[in-house]
């Protein structure tokens, strides 16, 4: 007799399952089951996970589900129930357990669940009996009785029956010591007789091992929204829902053995599906009538091949492009190419700037696609450094489009392959310490206060540890059993799944009907659909997956180059700037770029990159491939940056133990910077095989979920790098390294694709800043600056910007000749239709408005809009301040009758006050951000000289370095607590001359917290610390100078 | 400003409820007090009470009294004034005061003034011309359009032509204005003192029939519960008190669990404890006196009294409230206590009596599936068994010095100590209900540690946790 359990849940049945399938498999393994059931809730998000498992220790998994079948759908208006009612409600379905025989009826229960799923909202299922009965078609099912209520169990089996045979569904009891146990069982036995059904036995598993009961009950108080003390009758009243050994079950069924073996005869038919048999198909679409996929492949590389060298194909590329269509076939990548060009060609057809990513991205072959704009010819990119033939990885192209028209590529997909075809991949949405000991905490009861106290003691890097001492310095009582029963639990809870969310764009595409290969649900998103399986899912199954990106920076170049090509007296397609014929390797733009002048540039704009360029200083684009990858938490975590610096400086040499790891290393100078050379560091390195490097890379990535994993390599790479000869210390440190990567690891391939768009935008900022400040300003928001400071560097770079002004403004910021015209989407509150009413009126008569009534008239906008309008002051070509705009404004009503409307008469405004000239850059400010006239702070210079206090520009001047006692003052703009700083704030500050970096140390911050988090204006005392160009002042103490401008307000980035 | 935000500004800021109904209170009560120097002793604006929460309402808060006619009967102005500060700084109130021609500038100068105290003669303008525009107790919306002119001082806004003020602003704005000047005249609303309900009937005689007593009690409850009507309050709580001749008077109390405004309701609870009442030489007036009252909810009401079916709970608890109320003239409420069910799966935890009959009890639906003994025992009582394991009823049980042979028994049901309190977290019991040979059924239990489940037989311990009337 061999008894299989039927009846398991994961934690996939999210808070429900107190296991992760992996710990499910693995702990059948052990107990010497030879196969297991995994029947989660109306779900088969878990079930890949398992067969991967299930492979590793060699157990059969049986795939399998579990319904709540009703009798009729909810109404309409319970659909939006709270959760916790619906919770109860669950008392009312009987579980019926689910398991396909063969591949087609696999397919019907995916679709079976896809229909549950579409008609309720998001993350529930409701099915009826006569769906079930619909797709019952080789399924096996177990009617699960829990409860001894005779009636509805009749009813219920009744309805099965209709389609089920007898044979195909069996009445589940379990001995989990329930208050009756034995009046179920005799329930059972007689409607077993009655309806000439057998028995099975099964222990109704929510965890691997009894040790987790009580992350169950926890996991149980979640899920209905109460606490551990309230929770009473809604857990489970004792912890035997555990994987019993298969002789406990024998034993506990002994007087019902028919029952045991009836769980083999279910297993022995349940096996009759694997999870290998769905196979995948890529959508015949891709590749016309009489082609193979490579010849089309090939014919359409070599058309773009000539298109993108008129001149001739460089040899060079030719090469290429043969040897990666060799390898492409080899791989049987060809459908996989074809896809993403599929793809590709439709945005380049709508004009939708796109760049590929990824490994397989950087290669000749998607040059001549137009996947991506890396020129083969002109970049040393290795195609086989990305798509290596040994490793077998599924390719990986991302592709990033413009933010505002992603949307046009999604539907694109899904019309051109149906929704039943095409559906974005699940991104499961996991516990992270914050939420688990959030959750856990309020479950246990702790009060809100305790529970926030918790969470901001868990180090925010390593959120498994929990810093004993934080939690006394915050008050918290140590030795309290809750807290001390929270901590415990949270750390098994982390990394547990909490939901599914759809993934940032990753689509699949299948050639059949994907609801046939797994379940479908609606996003959050209206319009999309998102199947069950996440990434690492599609790729254990071997499915193709594409990702389709949004990237705001896109949307500007693309702007960007329309203001430059509209100048373009030709409109011939050679003579327009277009992406892959921006001049490569520009000095002028690297000596932009290592002045760390790049404001709104992709990626090396943000403040810890500004402070790296000056000492990096960037020369060609391999360099700003690096600086992409250097200014990551991985590196930085993994002290990666300091020696790579050193050696670029010439400080120090970079050592390598043998020529094999100086290949490795040697591009980078020694310093492992991308995720690739960690993997090759550990194959060539450990000895690993490329599938265990790729194993490692996951790992890596999952570090934070499951560190015995890592720890497991960690042994691995260290006897491995003994073994090939290296040195303990070199190993050590290759570990930590490794170890640095996990969870930020940026790939090389995709830092070339990013470094290739930052050349780009500085190079328009070098040569057109005009068109390249508009762009950016029409892609708002995006980016790490505000427009106010995009404004401003722009005129730092003698851009003349023109003010809004209703006569002259679009919508979207114009050029004027070489000016920049500022549009209306730079004002607060202003809505486009409004801004576009003004714009079509303006237009009709004539280009001129003969007042602000008739504006108001003539277009039909709101007041809102004009005081919107006035309150940006874009009325001074009507001879109108602010003020006297406003003033009229006032009396506009507008609901008022036109004829009682011009019984009002004009009146006149000098009765109004002056307004002095610091009021109006304040108000410019407070409505906009920025202000043309003036910066706030000048007006305060001659209090500030007064006091010594330098100007920002001051800073910069080398002797004033290392002064410790500078006073410095201006407007706050940025304020930031990066998560690598180790509890130091930043703060960038502005004044007229331009802005100052501040550091601020956690003693310090909390000292003067109100005035840091809050004033606009502030005057910093400390020490100027300058290495080469980069400056910072470190702060000792603070003072609000918000007062000098009473009622001044504006927006600055908070902490994040 | 949210509080977490006044936090994260504020490590230690202590945290107060702002509290407007108990503010208005208070507020009332200093006006009532205040009336001793001037019957025109109001609130400042007049409170809708209906918008209580409003923060906005704080800053009207304060008194105003017109002490035009009382400066003689204080010794004049200065003194009077002195008097008010030094009074209400008594009452650990730190007041700031202003006297003015009108109350507009009284009201603006007492909050604006930067003084607190202030007192003006006549001359009304250099006192206000840099006070700011909340000054003049306008709207927060009139407020920032005057602001976005630049126009944030008194002064500035006098420079306006009223005709374009009125324009922009409608009435409101020039009425205060006006009245800030004098030019228009301002009412003061004084505070009366709320009287609770209190009618009397006095005999020429004394009456000795209760007949009599009971139907004059019952013409004052029913004058009584029609004013309630007129105001749509109900009662809470009553008193009758009886003067007797020649003696202490007698008091009924009525207390309500829940409150009425029905004579069927109220007449039964009070007529058994009239007859009872000792009526000595004969009764000379009765008085009633609303102690307590609630408003009713009327839309609720007439909708129990028209619904054909009211749900289960609402029928339990009005039937409950009739038990209650009949009880409650006979025990003393506090020796009431209803059995309340509990939401734990231990036996000892899944109820208890709780002393507030109208709480409700837990999951009813799961507790009513569970078979429970009809006797529980207070502690379970440990008994030396004869038993099978692992999971075996037992075979014999020692009980009150007898052997008892087991006829038959069921179970286990196993139930284990709830892990997250302090007591036997541990705990595991695995229950069986057992018929003894003597009929009788009893609950009893074997105690086993954790995870080591069946095996060691010495260290089970049995216990009787219950039994089968």
């Amino acid at each position: 007799m061999n008894y299989t359990e039927l009846q398991v849940v994961s934690n996939f049945s999210f808070l429900r399952g107190g296991s992760h399938p992996e710990e499910l498999i693995q702990q059948a393994a052990y107990l010497g089951y030879r196969s297991v059931a995994l029947a989660d809730y109306h779900s088969l998000a878990g079930i890949v996970r398992a067969q991967v498992a299930a492979e590793e220790v060699g157990l059969r998994l049986l795939v399998g589900a579990t319904v709540l079948p009703r009798n009729a759908l909810p109404e309409f208006e319970n659909l939006e129930e709270p959760f916790p009612s619906s919770a109860l409600l669950e008392r009312n379905f009987l579980p019926l357990l689910l398991y396909p025989t063969d591949r087609a009826s696999y397919g019907r229960l995916c679709k079976l669940l896809t229909r549950g799923k579409q008609r309720a909202p998001k993350g529930e299922c409701y099915l009826l009996f006569e769906d079930v009965c619909e797709f019952s078609d080789g399924l096996q099912g177990v009617f699960a009785l829990q409860r001894t209520n005779r009636s509805q169990a009749v009813e219920a089996i009744s309805s099965l029956l209709r389609s089920f045979p007898r044979d195909a569904l069996s009445l589940g009891i379990s001995r989990s010591y329930g208050p009756q146990d034995d009046e179920t069982m005799e329930l059972a036995c007689t409607l077993a007789r009655e309806f000439e059904l057998s028995l099975v036995a099964t222990n109704d598993v929510h965890y691997h091992h009894p040790e987790r009961a009580m992350l169950q009950d926890v996991l149980t108080c979640i899920r209905i929204g109460t606490t551990i003390h309230e929770a009473g009758y809604h857990l489970f009243a004792n912890h035997e829902r555990y994987l019993k050994p298969p002789q406990e079950m024998e034993r506990l069924f002994r007087s019902l053995p028919q029952a045991i073996r009836r769980s083999e005869e279910i297993a022995e038919r349940a096996a009759g599906f694997s999870l290998r048999q769905v196979q995948y198909h890529y959508p015949h679409e891709i590749i016309p009538a009489g082609f193979t996929a490579l010849e089309y492949l090939r014919q359409e590389t070599w058309k773009g091949a000539k298109q993108k060298f008129p001149e001739g194909v460089p040899e060079k590329v030719s090469k290429l492009i043969e040897y990666e269509l060799q390898l492409i076939e080899e791989l049987k990548y060809e459908e996989y190419f074809l896809t993403v060009y599929d793809i590709v060609t439709f945005a380049r057809s709508q004009d939708i700037l796109c760049q590929g990513r990824g490994s397989a991205a950087n290669s000749a072959v998607c040059f001549c696609l137009g996947i991506t704009s890396v020129n083969p010819g002109e970049m040393e990119m290795l195609f086989e450094r990305f798509v290596s033939k040994e490793r077998r990885e599924p390719p990986d192209i991302d592709v990033d489009f413009e933010h505002e028209r992603r949307e046009e590529v999604i539907q694109y997909v899904y019309n051109k392959y149906g929704r039943h075809r095409a559906a974005i991949v699940a991104e499961v949405i996991t516990y992270r310490g914050r939420s688990a000991i959030r959750d856990v905490g309020k479950a246990l009861g702790l009060s809100l206060d305790c529970v926030n106290a918790l969470a901001s003691a868990i180090s925010r890097w390593e959120s498994r540890e929990v810093r004993l001492e934080l939690l006394k310095s915050a008050g918290l009582n140590t030795d309290d059993q809750a807290i001390l029963t929270t901590l415990k639990l949270m750390q098994t809870l982390l990394g547990f799944p909490r939901h599914l969310s759809q993934h940032v764009g990753g689509f699949v595409i299948a050639n059949d009907n994907l609801s046939e290969i797994v379940p479908i649900e609606n996003a959050a998103m209206e319009d999309r659909t998102v199947i069950e399986w996440d990434k690492d899912d599609i790729d254990a199954l071997g499915m193709l997956k594409v990702d389709v990106l949004a990237l705001g920076m896109l949307t500007a170049i693309r702007k960007m180059f329309e203001f430059i090509n509209s100048t373009n007296p030709s409109s011939l397609e050679e003579d327009l700037l277009r992406l892959h014929k921006i001049p490569a390797d520009d000095p002028d733009v690297y000596k932009m770029i290592s002045r760390a002048d790049t404001i709104g540039v992709f990626q090396i704009e943000s403040r810890a990159q500004m402070s790296m360029l000056p000492r990096h200083r960037p020369e060609k684009f391999y360099d700003l491939v690096i600086q992409v990858a250097i200014v990551r938490p991985g590196p930085i975590q993994g002290n990666m940056v300091h020696p790579y610096l050193r050696r670029r400086a010439k400080q120090e040499e970079a050592v390598y133990p043998d020529e094999r790891i100086r290949a490795v290393l040697e591009r980078t100078l020694g310093v492992p910077l991308f995720q690739e050379q960690a993997m090759q560091l550990a194959i060539v390195g450990a000895g690993f095989t490329p599938g265990e490097a790729d194993q490692l890379r996951r790992a890596i990535a999952g570090w934070k979920r499951n560190s015995k994993l890592l720890l497991a390599f960690h042994d691995r790479i260290m006897s491995g790098m003994r073994s090939q000869g290296y040195s303990e210390e070199f190993a050590v440190n290759c570990f930590e390294q490794i170890k640095g990567f996990s969870g930020y690891g940026f790939p090389e391939s995709h830092a070339a694709s990013f470094a290739l768009l930052a050349y780009t935008s500085s190079w328009l900022k070098h040569h057109y800043p005009a068109a390249f400040t508009a762009g950016l300003l029409n892609s708002q928001p995006m980016g790490f600056y505000q427009p106010a400071q995009l404004i401003r560097d722009a005129q730092n770079h003698q851009v003349e910007v023109r003010p809004i002004d209703i006569h002259f403004s679009n919508w979207d910021c114009t050029l004027e000749g070489g000016a920049l015209r500022l549009g209306m989407r730079l004002v607060r509150g202003l809505k486009k239709q409004e801004a576009e009413k003004i714009v079509q009126t303006r237009t009709r008569l004539g280009g001129k408005f003969l007042s602000l009534r008739s504006l108001w008239r003539e277009s039909g906008v709101s007041t809102k809009t004009l005081r919107a309008l006035a309150a940006a002051d874009a009325f001074h070509s009507l001879q109108l301040s602010r003020q006297t705009a406003l003033w009229q404004i006032q009396k506009l009503k507008d609901h008022l009758l036109p004829l009682l409307e011009q019984i009002q008469a004009e009146d006149d405004d000098s009765q109004l006050p002056l307004l002095s000239e610091a009021t109006l850059v304040l108000q410019d400010y407070a409505q906009t951000g920025f202000s043309l006239k003036a910066h706030p702070v000048s007006f305060l210079r001659p209090l500030l000289e007064r006091h010594q206090v330098l100007k920002t520009q001051e800073l910069y001047e080398k002797e004033r370095w290392n002064r410790s006692n500078a006073r410095i003052a201006g407007m706050v703009l940025v304020r930031q607590q990066p998560e690598t700083a180790s509890g130091l704030i930043f703060m960038t500050i502005e004044d007229e001359t331009g802005i100052a970096n501040l550091l601020v140390r956690r003693e310090v911050y909390e000292q003067y917290r109100p005035i840091i988090r809050q004033s606009t204006f502030i005057l910093a005392y400390g020490s100027v610390q300058g290495v080469e160009g980069v400056v910072h002042v470190l702060v000792r103490k603070v003072e609000d100078l918000s007062r000098a401008f009473l009622g001044y307000s504006s927006q600055s980035r908070d902490f994040h | 400003m949210t509080v977490t935000h006044a936090r994260a500004l504020v490590g230690n800021a202590e945290i107060a409820r702002f509290e407007a109904k108990s503010d208005l209170t208070l507020l009332r009560a200093i006006a009532r007090w205040a009336s001793r120097y001037t019957p025109l002793s109001g609130l400042c604006c007049e409170f809708n009470s209906e918008d209580l929460d409003s923060v906005h309402q704080q800053l009207h808060s304060g008194i105003t009294l017109d002490i035009t006619g009382s400066l003689r009967l204080f010794g004049g102005e200065d003194v009077l004034v002195q008097t008010l500060q030094e009074q209400l700084r008594s009452f650990s109130l730190t007041p700031s005061i202003a006297v003015a021609p009108t109350v507009g500038t009284a009201w603006a100068l007492a909050r604006f003034g930067g003084k607190t105290l202030t007192q003006i003669d006549q001359n009304i303008q250099p006192h206000i011309k840099t006070l700011p525009t909340r000054a003049l107790r306008i709207d927060s919306l009139s407020r920032e359009k005057l602001a976005e002119v630049g126009i944030t001082e008194i002064q500035q806004l006098l420079q306006i032509s009223p005709g374009a003020l009125l324009d922009r602003f409608g009435l409101p704005l020039l009425m205060r204005i006006r009245q800030l000047v004098g030019h228009e005249d301002e009412i003061i609303m004084p505070v009366r003192e709320v009287h609770q309900p209190h009618l009397l009937h006095t005999f020429s005689e004394p009456i000795g029939e209760l007949a009599t007593i009971a139907s004059v009690t019952q013409k004052l409850l029913i004058h009584l519960l029609r004013t309630l009507e007129e105001k749509h309050e109900l009662v809470r709580s009553l008193v009758l008190i009886y003067q007797r001749a020649q003696t202490t008077p007698a008091q009924i109390r009525l207390s309500l669990s829940a409150p009425s405004a029905a004579f069927d309701y109220l007449w039964p609870l009070l007529l058994p404890r009239l007859e009872k009442l000792n009526l000595g030489e004969g009764i000379l007036s009765i008085s009633l006196r609303l102690l307590r009252q609630s408003r009713a909810d009327t839309r609720a009401s007439s909708f129990l009294d028209s619904a054909q079916e009211m749900d289960h709970s609402t029928t339990t608890t009005r039937l409950l409230d009739h038990l209650l109320n009949g009880f409650g003239g006979e025990i003393s409420r506090e020796r009431i206590s209803k059995l309340q069910l509990l939401n734990s799966h231990l036996p000892e935890r899944s109820f208890r009596f709780s002393s507030d009959p109208l709480k409700t009890d837990a999951d009813f639906f799961r507790a009513q599936i569970l078979i429970r003994p009809s006797t529980l025992f207070e502690r379970p009582l440990a008994v030396k068994t004869i038993a099978l394991l692992p999971d075996k009823p037992p075979s014999q049980v020692q009980w009150r010095e007898r052997s008892f042979r087991v006829v038959s028994g069921i179970g286990p049901e196993r139930i284990r100590g709830e892990w997250w309190r302090g007591d036997h977290p541990d705990e595991i019991r695995d229950y069986f209900r057992v018929q003894l040979e003597s009929g009788t059924w009893i609950w009893i239990y074997r105690r086993v540690s954790p995870l080591s489940v069946p095996s060691k037989a010495a260290q089970t311990q049995w216990f009787i946790h219950g039994v089968w009337a």
